[in-house]
């Protein structure tokens, strides 16, 4: 059998590759590619440097949960199109600055959906639905945009292929509901029904003629998320691929299933039998991750819950650089990164920023260690 | 003092990144640190979803041994003996693996006190 053509569940232990072998093998220029995690919580970002140390340029970048990642790209200005919902840095930039200068002035194209709307888009892509329904974007904005489609980049070239493989013909299409609301749960049982998970607006909804000119229930269907290749981090893999993640989960396994590729960058890569002995707490079945990159504390500044918090000091920082001029910003980014990741993690943890201890490197990086037994660092410092 | 001066504005000398540094430390002794260090939190993880039950067991062992002089049907004991004999594999392996780790903890610590004495001379 052909080496491309053996299927990713037979391939074993080659799984296991470098930072840098990983990305040069998943990872081109104008790759869909979505990072996974959660705010600041489990983001890829020894990954994330690695395609900024090769420049990998004009990314699609595709994701839910957080815009940390897409920060540090748009400030390296390697971001050409953003199919997302959220772009903050939490509370402490509530929309990243590079990634909202670069929109606004043209850099970076965006086609954005409601929280729950992209949400429901990973979890079609999941599970190979075609679309997923929802009702929560009706009334809003979001219907009267579609950036991808005004671009020409929606639908099928002449020969019959899609114009982009990662970008559906349409933003979101409009039906009336088959079911004339029967799901929306009309009160229908003897006595009324006393569940919270229920509209109260139902009988409103079937008066209005919007959208379709008809009256009746209408429903919105939003494509599913195909990105290329998906990045993800775990506490731990077995080295053939099963993946246990701990504490908060995100939309890791929906956009880890939906890619063509999964990269996972672990803190330890275990044997398979210690994971698969509770089979019901493993998150991703071996078969979805494509390559195994195991980079301890490769997470910083971000936070894996039980093993490090993130460096609150850090971001406090950054978001006062990256409010400076954009060619300086890209200058500093590409400096931050350093030469390789080891290099990285000896010399910036308590670099460039002020910290309480004023430790740096490796001693900085243990004095975010989390405490087991609460999965975070109760008492670190977390000044405004 | 210090927090203080983590409210203070940030200032531009604080922004400056420095050139690599050759590090104190060697990546070998760093790795190993690391390795031991994630694989004793491995344990703790798993160990907080025991924690309440593990406190309960001597309480509910207490209520079944006052409960063995009760029993009337030899099968009964039959089985409570089966499910003692399962908790004291269980538990025996537990406790080796906790002892084991233990004393190796404490070794180390002793090793670390000797180091540091020995790099102070």
């Amino acid at each position: 059998m052909a080496e491309a053509t053996i299927p990713t569940f037979m391939r074993g232990k080659d799984k296991i590759m470098s930072l840098s072998d990983a990305v040069k093998t998943f990872i081109k220029p104008g790759t869909c590619i979505c990072p996974g995690g959660f705010s600041y919580t489990k983001k890829p970002f020894a990954l994330a440097r690695e395609v900024i140390r090769q420049d990998i340029k004009d990314l699609f970048v595709t994701m839910n949960g957080g815009a940390s990642i897409c920060e540090f790209w748009a400030a390296a200005g390697l971001v050409k199109l953003l199919d997302t919902t959220y772009i903050g840095l939490e509370g402490i930039q509530p929309v990243a600055y590079s990634v909202r200068r670069s929109i606004q002035d043209g850099t970076i194209d965006v086609e954005d959906y409601s929280n729950y709307g992209f949400g429901l888009r990973t979890v079609a892509g999941r599970y190979g639905w075609p679309f997923a329904p929802l009702m929560s974007e009706f009334g809003t904005s979001f219907m009267d945009h579609d950036t991808f489609g005004k671009m020409g980049l929606r639908g099928k070239k002449a020969d019959g292929s899609w114009i982009h493989p990662s970008i559906a013909p349409a933003r979101a299409a409009v039906i009336e509901d088959p079911f004339d609301g029967w799901g929306l749960r009309p009160h229908a049982f003897d006595g009324g029904d006393a569940t919270s998970n229920q509209t109260n607006f139902l009988e409103q909804v079937r008066e209005s003629t919007a959208y379709t000119g008809n009256k009746g229930v209408k429903c919105i269907l939003v494509p599913p998320i195909l990105p290329e290749v998906t990045i993800i981090l775990a506490q731990r893999t077995g080295e053939l691929g099963t993946t246990r993640i701990e504490g908060i989960w995100g939309p890791d396994n929906e956009q880890a299933i939906s890619a063509k590729n999964c990269i996972v960058q672990v803190e330890k890569i275990v044997q398979e039998e210690e994971l698969r002995a509770q089979p019901y707490s493993n998150t991703i079945a071996m078969q979805y991750i494509d390559a195994i990159v195991e980079v301890p504390y490769g997470g910083f500044p971000g936070q894996v819950p039980y093993y490090y918090d993130y460096d609150w000091d850090f971001w406090r920082s950054y978001t006062q650089i990256n409010r400076k001029d954009k060619a300086e910003v890209n200058t500093y980014i590409r400096d931050w990164v350093m030469e390789d990741e080891w290099t990285f993690l000896s010399t910036r943890p308590g670099d460039g920023y002020p910290t309480i201890t004023g430790t740096s490197g490796l001693e900085r990086l243990f004095e975010l260690r989390a405490d087991a037994m609460y999965g975070y660092k109760p008492g670190l410092a977390r000044p405004l | 003092m210090e927090r203080k001066r983590m409210r203070a504005r940030i200032t531009e000398e604080d922004l400056r990144l420095s050139e690599a540094v050759e590090p104190k430390e060697s990546f070998e002794t760093w790795q190993k640190v690391i390795n031991a260090a994630w694989d004793m939190t491995i344990v703790a993880v798993a160990y907080n979803d025991m924690r309440i039950p593990l406190k309960r067991v001597p309480e509910t062992l207490d209520t079944l041994e006052k409960a063995v002089s009760t029993v009337t049907d030899e099968k009964t004991l039959d089985i409570i003996e089966e499910e003692l004999k399962t908790g004291v594999r269980h538990f025996s392996d537990i406790l080796e693996g906790a002892r084991d780790s233990r004393e190796r903890m404490d070794r180390i610590l002793r090793a670390t006190w000797n180091r540091r004495v020995q790099l102070k001379t």
